[in-house]
């Protein structure tokens, strides 16, 4: 066995190695993500259903603008979406749930957007619209329950909302700055968690 | 004296009395056991008979039977097969049924059968009626029974398959067409994002990670690779690869040592060839040349470069415009991947 080892080492150490000249910059990884057809379909999809949105929201029929982008939420994805499909479902997500808050769904739409802040994790537009969106939830909230006289609950839901709002400006701001290159060494590629 | 004489004739007599009863006893029972025999000795046949048995051993036919018994059998032959009508064809034809087996009437057939022998109509108590009309109203759904229930079920199971309800239907569809998450709830979504996540990881942590794996393995058409093998034998085996490994045999290593030595040994003789290749053959003046650059692919990545940075979304509206603007970039990266693919530069 030692021998045998012995010779496969020689082998090994006289094998030369033979320049290929493959630009390392040019490697295509067979692992990595590109756009293909499956993408392009998913994203087609997603802007006829936005479209039947539309339509939907114009004639006054907000229930069913909710159904159509519903089944686009609600269609099975891979496993690891590509960063295309996520910020899709998420503003998707963000749009269901501003329906939702004005028909009086409050809760519905907070599902909403923590589904959506669960794709949309990096510090983006579409990030900071949920949140934004998560502040006209508990605005819209706050002002039925003032309407109801649950002062108490109404005072939450206003903090909530203030807080969100916040936090939406804060992630714009985080966004224009890494946009401009002036985000400073701390703040650039740190996550929107 | 003479009195001691009356003594012993009686006592003579006495004796001479039980012999005499001994007697006629036995007597008694001899003439009763010739009666008894005689009794049970069979007659002596007469004439007839006899010649009757004789004809029934020799295989002959009975010739002396009076013309009158002929005509009565006759009559009642032709009476059993219908042609005429003898009082006796009734009886014989019962006698007949009762030799084969006859198929088990149930009780509804019977109480007909008697009722019909009976030359009467079938009458329904009172408070059978009164209970099949209870149960009948129960059935329309306007009152109760005990047995409406069973009645219902008995109904279903003899009735055909009820059709399905929209979201049975709807499941359905979405199953056919691949979209088989439109009519799941918020928690069924849930589970489902964990049972992937189980599955994605190597862990055992999930009840259904198992099943899930054994499901996929069954309905998987494409070959297994190698990392796949072995995630699948590690989580088979759990902590016993280890030992067996530690237990393979003495041969198994002697005939890889054999292998590995086999092996060494052409890649010494293909290496010292390469080099002298290398060195002065065609090759090494191909290596020389520039080599085109390898296709390169547009990756997917994040849409937010395609928007002012500087603007921030809108709450409400322009996602529309948005998915244009995504849709357009993104159809554009995708021809110049296919003409890369084709090596289009």
């Amino acid at each position: 066995m030692l021998l045998a080892l012995l010779l496969f080492g020689f082998a090994c150490a006289g094998e030369q190695p033979r320049p290929t000249g493959d630009d390392p910059g040019n490697c295509v990884c067979a692992q990595e993500a590109v756009v293909d057809p499956a993408l392009l379909a998913f994203l087609s999809k997603a802007r006829a259903l936005h479209g039947q949105a539309d339509i939907a929201e114009r004639e006054g029929k907000p229930s069913q603008a909710i159904a159509f982008l519903q089944r686009l939420v609600d269609a099975p994805r891979p496993r690891d979406p590509s960063p295309e499909v996520r910020e899709v479902l998420a503003d998707t997500l963000a749009r269901i749930a501003e329906l939702r808050s004005a028909s009086g769904d409050f809760d519905g739409a907070t599902k909403d957007i923590k589904r959506g802040l669960k794709l949309a994790r990096e510090r983006t537009h579409y990030r900071g619209r949920l949140v934004e969106v998560l502040g006209v939830v508990e605005k819209r909230r706050y002002e039925q329950l003032l309407a109801d006289g649950q002062e108490h609950e109404a005072k939450q839901a206003k903090e909530r909302s203030i807080k969100a709002f916040q936090n939406a400006i804060a992630i714009q701001d985080a966004v224009i700055r890494e946009a401009l290159a002036d985000a400073g060494g701390s703040d650039s590629g740190a996550g929107g968690r | 004296m003479s009195k001691d004489k009356d003594q012993e004739g009686r006592r003579l007599r006495l004796i001479e009395s039980d012999a005499s009863a001994s007697d006629k006893r036995e007597a008694e029972a001899e003439a009763a056991s010739r009666a008894l025999v005689a009794a049970l000795r069979p007659s002596p046949l007469d004439e007839v008979d006899h010649e009757a048995l004789l004809a029934l051993t020799l295989g002959d036919e009975v010739v002396d039977i009076p013309a009158e018994e002929r005509r009565a059998a006759e009559h009642l032959r032709l009476a059993l097969e219908g042609v005429e009508a003898h009082p006796l064809a009734e009886l014989a034809t019962s006698l007949r049924c009762c030799r084969e087996p006859a198929a088990t009437l149930d009780e509804e057939h019977n109480e007909q059968l008697i009722a019909a022998a009976l030359r009467q109509e079938l009458v329904v108590a009172e408070p059978e009626r009164r209970q099949a009309e209870r149960l009948m109203l129960a059935l329309q759904g306007s009152g109760q029974h005990e047995l409406a229930d069973f009645a219902d079920t008995l109904r279903l199971a003899h009735r055909e398959a009820r059709p399905l309800t929209v979201a049975d239907n709807e499941a359905m569809l979405a199953l056919t067409l691949g979209d088989a998450a439109s009519s799941f709830n918020e928690a069924e979504l849930d589970a489902a994002d964990e049972l992937r996540r189980a599955l994605g990881s190597d862990g055992d942590d999930h009840p259904l990670v198992q099943l899930a794996c054994s499901l996929r393995a069954a309905t998987a058409t494409a070959e297994l690779d190698e990392l796949s093998v072995e995630r699948a034998v590690a989580r088979a085996m759990g902590s016993k690869a280890e030992p067996r490994r530690a237990r393979r045999p003495a041969a198994r290593v002697m005939l890889m040592s054999s292998i590995a030595a086999v092996a060494a040994g052409l890649m010494m003789l293909f290496g010292s060839m390469a080099i002298l290749e290398t060195t002065s053959g065609p090759s090494a003046r191909r290596d020389k040349e520039p080599t085109a650059p390898r296709a390169v692919m547009v990756e997917a990545r994040s849409t937010q470069a395609l928007f002012d940075p500087t603007t921030r979304f809108a709450t409400k509206g322009g996602e529309s415009e948005r998915l244009g603007k995504i849709v357009a970039a993104r159809a554009a990266d995708l021809r110049a991947n296919r003409f890369a693919a084709w090596g289009v530069k």
